[in-house]
């Protein structure tokens, strides 16, 4: 479960970006919609605790305070923030980085065990089969790095994820097993996932709980409603 | 002489007074000539610690550090941990570590007691620079060495190391020549003393031949002692050279590699360097393309945290006649601390157009992006820190 209380956005400790949220993210699937720029984004990566965003107000992740965590400490807590753009990291392998992130996050785990798990998921993502041993998002394409997260998803298995345009860059085929994946994902007890996008069949294919809407005045509504997310992809934002 | 405290900046005065049997006082020596040569050359010129080179390189440490000459002797007493090495080398001194004897079947110990050397057919490539190593040449009691014979395949480790714990200034000339069609591996480890060492090192690589040095400085005593060491590197037609260098700085350090590359070679530079604390490294490249169709690359990478001191000085000098080179100098730097400097300097002296030449110089702070992303999979920040560093130095 994921609450917001008067959670408050700004940019460079002044500008403000969203404002007054009070948003709740229970178990299951939600939607983030709202035209570009507004700061669906942002939202994200301000949960996630990055350094070039401030925050007022309250945000709870099963009960603890989120946001007088460290970053490192939120992904600990069981967050997870799957990126639009996923940095490149030259000189460190997608699986160095998975080993490193999962001895963090669950120190026990086997790593022979997360390296055959890596290379399944890999694999049926259609990933080439060196994929383990590749830079980390370096010279690969806008949809190999949106499977990369994917497996970083499903092998760190947070309590709540927050994708962000998950569905770009990826082929029709890709998006058929995107879809499968965070379905598997969100009917597992408890889990939360939250997607930002405008992508009507992963919407339809997901069956939402909510979908939230960010506006230009950087204020976001919550509805239980998901015609309002059909009508959008219908008639735009303007309805 | 007893006690006597100096600094680099006042040797150019104290030359005749004796301080030590150095070669341009040894008439008998093999290198009497060339000694004699670099010490006139510094009457006449002044002392090379004021040449220009050193401006970048932090040279007011180096001044201000005191030697102390005639200070009581003693042997080294960490023998044992120096048996590792295949050859230790210190001033005028050569020991094989593990046979003691003075030449195998591939190679051959240069030595001023081996009667068999011939050390002064080497004298031209020790004639004056105005750099600090000419003190190296001059002030040495003798050139020390190992001589490969041609088609060898050898591995060797040499312990640059010192025989005495004093505190005098030590100054080391060495020949290293690589017989043709070689295959020889160099594993270098310099062992710093208390105090200052200059060294004047030529490598042979002589036709067809190929020699790999992996240097590591710094091995012991890096808060006390600290080493000024010259390599003058030339590449005979056809032959390759490999030089990956690796450390941390010290109280005071200047790595000067100089590469005159003929026909046909390859030269390949990697430099690996991670400063903290106050330590100081001071790293220059040249590679000079005298000759057509060669090749050379040059990566140096260092990190600099805390009040650490980084100056990099990369040249490429291509002559007239030597068309179709390719060359490409690289110098990376990771400033990790506001109190920490690095400097990069790169210089491209092309003299002929048909060539292929690239360079990139930069200093940059950690990508906050990169460290972001690893610490929103839950990498703690030192950690994500550490492995930002160690991608930085391996790609």
């Amino acid at each position: 479960m994921l609450v917001t209380q008067e959670f408050n956005i700004v940019i460079d400790g002044y500008y403000p970006i969203l404002n007054d949220m009070h948003l709740e993210f229970g178990p299951g699937v939600h939607i983030i919609m709202g035209p570009n720029g507004v700061g669906k984004s942002t939202f994200a990566h301000a949960l996630m605790g990055s350094p070039t965003l401030g925050t007022t107000g309250a945000v709870q992740l099963n009960g603890k305070d989120l946001l007088a965590m460290e970053t490192f400490e939120r992904a600990r807590a069981g967050l997870f923030v799957g990126f639009q753009s996923p940095t490149p990291i030259e000189g460190l392998s997608n699986f160095q980085f998975m080993r490193q992130s999962l001895n963090s996050i669950n120190p026990g785990i086997k790593i022979t065990e997360s390296l055959s798990q890596f290379r399944e998921i890999a694999e049926d993502l259609g990933l080439p089969e060196d994929w383990d041993k590749k830079q980390l998002n370096v010279q690969a394409s806008g949809g190999e790095k949106k499977k990369n997260e994917l497996i970083q998803l499903e092998l760190l298995d947070p309590q709540v994820a927050i994708l962000d345009e998950p569905d770009s860059g990826l082929d029709i085929d890709a998006i058929r097993v995107l879809t499968n994946k965070l379905n598997q994902f969100a009917q597992k007890e408890g889990k939360v996932l939250i997607i930002i996008s405008h992508y009507p069949q992963l919407i339809k294919n997901l069956n939402p709980q909510s979908v939230t809407v960010f506006d230009k005045t950087g204020y976001a509504k919550q509805y239980e409603d998901i015609q309002v997310a059909y009508d959008i992809l219908d008639r735009g934002f303007n309805v | 002489m007893s006690n006597l405290e100096y600094s680099i900046s006042d040797l150019h005065n104290l030359l005749d007074l004796n301080l030590r049997k150095s070669m341009f006082l040894n008439k008998n020596s093999d290198m009497y000539q060339v000694a004699l040569d670099n010490k006139q050359n510094i009457e006449q010129n002044g002392n090379p610690i004021y040449n220009k080179l050193y401006k970048n390189m932090k040279i007011n440490v180096l001044r201000d550090h005191l030697n102390y000459a005639g200070s009581n002797k003693r042997e080294f007493s960490n023998e044992e941990a120096l048996q590792e090495y295949d050859y230790l080398i210190d001033d005028g001194q050569i020991e094989n570590k593990s046979t003691g004897w003075r030449n195998d079947y591939d190679i051959r110990q240069l030595s001023p007691y081996n009667t068999r050397t011939n050390l002064s057919k080497y004298q031209p490539y020790l004639k004056p620079t105005g750099r600090l190593s000419d003190f190296a040449t001059l002030y040495s009691t003798g050139t020390v060495g190992l001589k490969y014979k041609p088609n060898s395949k050898r591995s060797t480790l040499i312990g640059y190391s010192d025989y005495y714990n004093d505190k005098d200034l030590s100054c080391v000339s060495v020949i290293i020549d690589v017989g043709k069609n070689s295959t020889v591996v160099l594993d270098e480890h310099f062992l710093n003393k208390d105090g200052i060492k200059i060294f004047k090192i030529i490598y042979l690589v002589r036709d067809y031949a190929k020699l790999v040095i992996n240097r590591k400085q710094d091995i012991t005593n890096k808060d006390i002692g600290g080493n000024i060491i010259e390599s003058n590197v030339i590449q005979f037609p056809g032959s390759s050279f490999k030089y990956n260098i690796e450390g941390e700085g010290s109280k005071y350090n200047q790595d000067l590699m100089y590469i005159d590359v003929y026909d046909d070679c390859y030269t390949n530079v990697v430099g690996k360097f991670d400063l903290y604390g106050n330590y100081i490294n001071n790293n220059l490249i040249q590679i000079h393309h005298k000759a057509e169709n060669s090749k050379s690359r040059v990566d140096v990478k260092t990190i600099v945290e805390d009040k650490s001191y980084s100056s990099f000085l990369g040249s490429i000098i291509v002559d007239k006649n030597a068309i179709n080179t390719d060359a490409s100098l690289i110098n990376k730097n990771l400033l990790l601390s506001n109190e920490a400097t690095a400097i990069t300097e790169p210089q491209l002296d092309i003299n002929t157009k048909e060539i292929s030449c690239s360079h990139g110089c930069t200093v940059s702070n950690i990508d906050p992006n990169e460290l972001y992303y690893l610490e929103s999979r839950g990498i703690e920040t030192h950690m994500a820190e550490e492995t930002i560093k160690q991608c930085f130095l391996t790609t």
